[in-house]
């Protein structure tokens, strides 16, 4: 066969393919062991973050000067966070901080909001439920419809599964009076009935504008929220929170957190750096004095304290992440190797640099393969081979041992 | 020539080809089932609700067969042609060696090409008369993976069975199995899209690979 070397070749960079995936991913099973961080609250009393690390009895409670605490202590140190076990207790001061408080004030003003680096990149059908904002019921009802949002707006008569012409028109007129400029960028809203209250969605339009689109009392209501003016919006957060203080997060090109304020749709900027979105996740967990942000990166955890009035970091503290074995194993014999990445939900292959110290494995394998079959070999092949060895390594060389010699 | 090859091989793999369509007719129809009764216990409104808000998967009953079909009708096709060497006969026909495997291979390929292509296109027509085209989509992107999968697991097990030696077919199987591992990772609907263009490239490169073991077979490697 003409051909044979030339397929010969297809099979090694096809298995070369499979084992950079294969043969790393087996390894990482066997020596990854993920990284464990202590629970970690910013006090509004010792104004310190306070840690719980450890389970069953050997749980340690500590502040960031070292102080150790007791459980009971550890439950005063953190009264907005454990208020309910304070007021079982009867243990509940009646003010913090000059501020006389209730557990109904702390519940009230108590969030949490989680940002995973999946939610800007996962696949998405494109439809979108619009709940009634205002129908008069405690409870949220599901309107029987669905919409899409393309170069115009249509709702889907889910019964039917037909379009709703007037209801498309009617949302389609108020949205171009509004100023949106189709086709639309993203919408982001949660149509999830057991939440407090409705705020729909917010969708950016072509030209970077942010608008806030929700239905009450059966009409459109669309505003345009004029965060595209100020920032480059790339991502927003909902969330619903008792207080109505705010409608959710918006997150700006270089990764800057804002809070979108309700109704006025002011921008407050988080006093965080910058979080990337596509390598870190970040969690919220505020209450009526602080915000304790832990933003988790591949490098470690980074804990910032802001001020719940304005905002404004107060402190802050890192953890930096213990290497385990697979990251010295993977630094000296995987120089390259392929992933699925982590950053998204789509199925994306992702090529990993590790060190060049690595190379030094790959060079070590080269010359072994170039030692063993430089009798048996031309020189010309030996000499190609071991390059590919030295830049594919063990799976360079396991495919090539995949295939058998000629007689 | 080419005429008389491809009637061989109908004569091997007919009554497979007769069994894998009632398998996915019956599959097809007990999704349909599922899908009537689940939206007859959910309402159809939540079940809408429930694809979009979950990422929930009208199709995932369909995932491991288009896989079984592909490498059964790889063995059911080539197996006969190793069992006592029947191959050498077949490559001493008079035509180009690499143009009988490429026709046994393309008339398995055009075989499963058109059952996948026959229910996906059932599968697809069906969820449209109840969901919109989004949805529609959702699920065909979901699927496509699956039916690549029964492709790249035919033409990968067709290079094993060709294959003459034993120790070399276990071999082989090793990157196979890599490879088609990474058709089944994810079923969230969508995910797949951008690693179509990979699939594609290591569905079109495994084509070759049967010519490599035929020629080592033809070189008369025990």
């Amino acid at each position: 066969m003409k051909s044979r070397n030339l397929i010969s070749y297809l099979i090694i960079f096809v298995s070369t393919l499979a084992f950079l995936w294969g043969i790393p991913a087996l390894v990482r099973l066997a020596t990854y062991s993920g990284q464990s961080y202590p629970f970690v609250y910013f006090s509004s009393v010792v104004k310190q973050f306070c840690f719980r690390e450890g389970s069953g009895k050997d749980v340690r409670r500590y502040d960031a000067t070292g102080r150790q605490y007791s459980e009971s202590e550890f439950d005063a140190a953190l009264p907005m966070f454990n208020y309910r076990q304070l007021a079982v207790n009867g243990d509940m001061p009646d003010s913090i901080n000059g501020r006389a408080v209730t557990v109904h004030d702390i519940r009230r003003s108590s969030i949490i909001f989680r940002y995973a680096k999946t939610d800007v990149s996962s696949p998405h059908t494109g439809l979108y439920v619009l709940l009634e904002s205002m129908s008069g019921r405690v409870d949220l009802v599901s309107p029987g419809d669905a919409f899409r949002l393309g170069s115009t707006i249509e709702f889907i008569d889910i019964k039917t599964n037909a379009v709703n012409k007037t209801k498309s028109e009617l949302y389609a007129k108020e949205l171009d009076r509004r100023g949106f400029t189709f086709p639309a960028q993203w919408a982001a809203g949660d149509f999830n009935t057991r939440k407090p209250y409705d705020e729909g969605y917010f969708v950016l339009d072509a030209r970077g504008q942010l608008f806030h689109m929700k239905q009450v009392s059966g009409k459109p209501f669309i505003r345009n929220t004029g965060a595209g003016d100020s920032v480059r919006v790339a991502h927003f957060s909902m969330l619903p929170v008792a207080d109505r203080r705010f409608y959710g997060f918006v997150f700006d090109a270089q990764g800057c957190m804002y809070m979108l304020e309700s109704p006025s749709y002011r921008l407050t900027k988080l006093g965080l750096p910058p979080v990337d979105m596509h390598r870190s996740e970040a969690l919220i967990m505020g209450n009526m004095f602080y915000w304790t942000v832990a933003v988790t990166s591949p490098e470690g955890r980074k804990y910032y304290a802001l001020d719940n009035e304005t905002l404004r970091q107060v402190d802050e503290y890192a953890i930096a992440r213990k290497a385990n074995l697979w990251d010295k194993l993977s630094a000296w014999i995987f120089p390259v190797y392929v992933t699925f990445s982590d950053a998204t939900k789509y199925v994306q292959p992702k090529l990993n640099f590790t060190t060049l110290a690595a190379l030094t494995f790959n060079l070590l394998l080269a010359l072994a393969y170039a030692a063993a079959v430089r009798k048996r070999k031309k020189a010309v092949a030996v000499a190609c081979s071991s390059a590919y060895i030295l830049a594919t390594g063990i799976a360079g060389l396991a495919a090539m041992a995949l295939l058998p010699g000629r007689k | 020539m080419y005429r008389s090859l491809i009637f061989k091989e109908w004569i091997k793999t007919r009554r497979f080809i007769l069994l894998s369509g009632v398998a996915f007719a019956a599959l097809i129809a007990y999704i349909f089932l599922w899908l009537a009764q689940t939206s007859g216990s959910m309402g159809i409104v939540n079940l809408w609700e429930t694809i979009i808000s979950k990422e929930f998967s009208l199709v995932g009953h369909v995932k491991y067969l288009p896989l079984a079909v592909g490498l059964l009708l790889a063995v059911v096709q080539l197996a006969p042609e190793m069992q006592s060497k029947r191959l050498k006969l077949t490559l001493h026909l008079p035509m180009n060696e690499t143009r009988i495997i490429c026709t046994m291979l393309g008339y398995g390929l055009a075989t499963l090409l058109m059952l996948f292509t026959l229910a996906t296109l059932a599968l697809v027509a069906g969820i449209s008369v109840h969901f919109s085209r989004e949805i529609a989509l959702s699920n065909f992107l979901t699927a496509l993976p699956w039916f690549l999968g029964g492709l790249q697991a035919y033409l990968l097990c067709a290079w094993i069975c060709l294959e003459p030696v034993w120790r070399q077919r276990i071999f082989y199987a090793i990157p196979a199995a890599c490879v088609l591992f990474s058709f089944y990772g994810s079923a969230s609907p969508g995910a797949y899209v951008a690693y179509l263009p990979f699939m594609l490239f290591f569905i079109a490169a495994s084509f070759f690979f049967s010519l490599h073991a035929a020629a080592r077979f033809k070189d008369g490697e025990q």
